[in-house]
């Protein structure tokens, strides 16, 4: 298992962080050992306007998945085991489809004769048909409806986790279901929700299929970015110096947030103390 | 048996005796039914227990009175007011869960103080009231802690502590004893019984522990599938059950079916032969094991030849299975040391039938 973690991750990683070190613009020949890919991309607005951009996106669908996703979470996790059974599958289903299928579904959907346009039309809210795609909003949409499934699995096992009588206790200590919500069950699934939004936020920043294809060149996302410097200009020591700076900002944003909100649950602190 | 529910009547039509009431309660699963057609009410200050074996319907009859189940049909009322239709937060109860049910993410203080900022209590009452609880349970110096790192009886303690903090107009325990070690258990059942006298709360309470049941109780419902079988103090209960399921749960007992005489004699179906004065008819004799004794000379009633079929040694007492005349008794009695009766021993035995209960097959 290390082995295998070693072999398919560190070493390529290294190798990758390796490369951008290097001088150049070009494949990963040439020796040498300079932050001048760092240096360029920091210096360059449009980079770091991406970056925070992506960051800002990815939060976006972390939080509306949150929002969608633990109402769902919950109601599963409070179904007998056998009903929870095939709706789980249901929840799961998407995830088996190849994401480039679910994109080319999506783009028949958003298009400019698609699904919805030809709807709003026929009901008269728009005149002519507009064009969804290409936008933030489009772009999102389809990285929740992507990441969801991340979300509602992981309050569903954290919620499965907190035995029901704490509500009734609650309830029966005359809190309200919104003062049982707020002040019970969220505290308890706190752990959940962070897990639930760690993935969602790391899938959607490194996301780039999606941002590529839904969001054309006017939604610029910094996977779409990375993959475009290596595979379009095959730029290997520019591609990797973004791929690092993602892995890196990624990481720190997500140690920090679940340093946030651990902090609260190890010391189990409500609002006063006596 | 009239002359009971009678004076139910006029206790019900008096306002303000019962905290809790219960009126034609039931409820049903579908097809099963969990509790049919209850009525019984809770006094002020008493302590009233909801006995019966598991599935009896008791602890459903609690979580009618505390909001959890909505009752089929009937109503459920706390202080003269119908709560049959209220959320259990606009209930007046103070619960105490099986499994206590602390809330794990808070501390013990907070646990305590909940249902206070729930009722909206200033800060500075709420924080006084809380020191007070944990005093009440004698628990002050663990009021930082998180309720996982407190034992199983300190958990109970506060659960009390917090369900008694809102001053509930009713104390519910639902099986408040049965996650507790067997030693623990007694103690903790005189100091929860010390407690809730000491803040004089009306309280329902569900086991399925009959000694619980006696020791804590003023009085008992005694419930089997759905129903009430029998309602009193525990010694009615125990001295005069009104049907055999009653005799059977409460206490050891043997169960003699047979008829009494017009000459008020008891004949068992086996053939066993009691003489007393009990009314005429069919009936069943309940014959504790305290009420047969070795024969002594002088004693009163009559000796009977009894064969020892099983011996069952406790320490403080032996526990016999007798066949006298055909019926199988037991009894329990000290025998002196290295003089313990063995199986196929006869002994020479009497029936004590002075406070025998006969239950009646018909009512007379």
């Amino acid at each position: 298992m290390v082995l295998l973690l070693i072999g398919c991750l560190v070493v390529p990683l290294l190798g990758l962080l390796r490369s951008s070190f290097l001088p150049g613009s070009h494949l990963l020949e040439g020796s040498g050992f300079t932050l001048d890919q760092y240096v360029r991309f920091f210096s360059d607005s449009y980079y770091t306007s991406v970056l925070v951009e992506t960051f800002i996106d990815g939060f976006i669908v972390s939080l509306i998945c949150l929002v969608i996703g633990f109402p769902t979470g919950y109601s599963l996790a409070r179904l007998p085991p056998s009903a929870r059974r095939w709706r789980t599958l249901i929840v799961i289903m998407p995830l088996t489809l190849s994401l480039v299928v679910v994109v080319f579904g999506w783009l028949i959907i958003l298009g400019r004769n698609g699904f919805v346009n030809s709807l709003l039309v026929t009901l008269g809210i728009i005149p002519s048909p507009r064009i969804f795609l290409f936008t933030r909003p489009a772009v999102m949409i389809v990285l929740v409806q992507q990441f969801l499934p991340f979300m509602i699995l992981s309050v569903m096992s954290v919620i499965t986790q907190i035995d029901p009588v704490l509500e009734q206790a609650a309830a029966n200590l005359r809190a309200n279901r919104f003062t049982t919500f707020r002040r019970i069950i969220i505290p308890l699934a706190v752990p959940g929700i962070l897990v639930g939004f760690n993935l969602v936020f790391v899938l959607s920043i490194s996301a780039f299929i999606t941002p590529r294809l839904i969001g054309g060149n006017r939604v610029v996302m910094l996977g779409s970015l990375i993959y475009e410097r290596i595979m379009s200009e095959l730029n290997w020591p520019s591609g990797a110096a973004m791929a690092f700076v993602l892995f890196v900002s990624g990481l720190a944003f997500t140690a920090a947030l679940n340093a946030m909100a651990g902090s609260r649950i190890i010391t189990g602190r409500g609002r006063y103390a006596l | 048996m009239l002359n009971l529910s009678k004076d139910r009547e006029t206790a019900v039509r008096d306002a303000n005796e019962f905290v809790v009431e219960l009126r034609s309660v039931s409820k049903h699963y579908g097809e099963s039914i969990a509790v049919a057609n209850v009525s019984l009410g809770a006094r002020r200050g008493e302590l009233l227990c909801l006995l019966g074996p598991s599935g009896c319907g008791k602890t459903t009859t609690l979580r009618m009175v505390a909001g959890f189940v909505e009752p089929t049909s009937g109503t459920v009322s706390i202080n003269d007011i119908d709560m049959t239709r209220q959320p259990p937060y606009r209930r007046d109860t103070g619960m105490v869960f099986q499994s206590y049910a602390l809330f794990p993410h808070m501390t013990v203080a907070e646990n305590v103080a909940f249902g206070l900022e729930n009722l909206k209590w200033a800060r500075a009452e709420r924080e006084e009231r809380v020191k007070e609880m944990l005093r009440l349970v004698e628990l002050p110096h663990l009021a930082e802690r998180l309720p996982g790192q407190l034992s199983g009886g300190q958990q109970q303690r506060i659960a009390l502590a917090r369900a008694l903090a809102m001053r509930p107009s009713v104390l519910l325990l639902d099986e408040p004893f049965s996650n507790l070690d067997a030693q623990l258990r007694v103690r903790m059942r005189e100091e929860l019984r010390e407690v809730i006298r000491g803040v004089d709360v009306t309280t329902l309470f569900v086991t399925h522990d009959q000694e619980e049941a006696l020791t804590m109780s003023d009085r008992i419902v005694v419930m089997n599938a759905g129903r009430i079988e029998q309602v009193g103090t525990p010694g009615e209960i125990y001295e005069a059950p009104s049907t055999s399921f009653v005799a059977k749960f409460i206490g050891w007992c043997s169960l003699l079916d047979g008829i009494v005489d017009a000459d008020g004699t008891f004949r068992s179906s086996g053939g066993l032969c009691l003489k007393g004065n009990w009314s005429p008819g069919p009936g069943t004799a309940v014959i504790r094991p305290e009420q047969i004794r070795l024969f002594s000379h002088g004693a009163k009633g009559v000796a009977q030849n009894a064969r020892v079929l099983q011996s069952h040694y406790y320490g403080g007492a032996t526990r016999l299975l007798l066949d006298v005349n055909g019926e199988q008794l037991t009894m329990q009695d000290r025998f002196p040391f290295g003089r313990h009766p063995k199986v196929g021993d006869v002994l020479n035995i009497t029936i004590c039938i002075d406070d025998m209960r006969m239950i009646s097959a018909a009512p007379s």
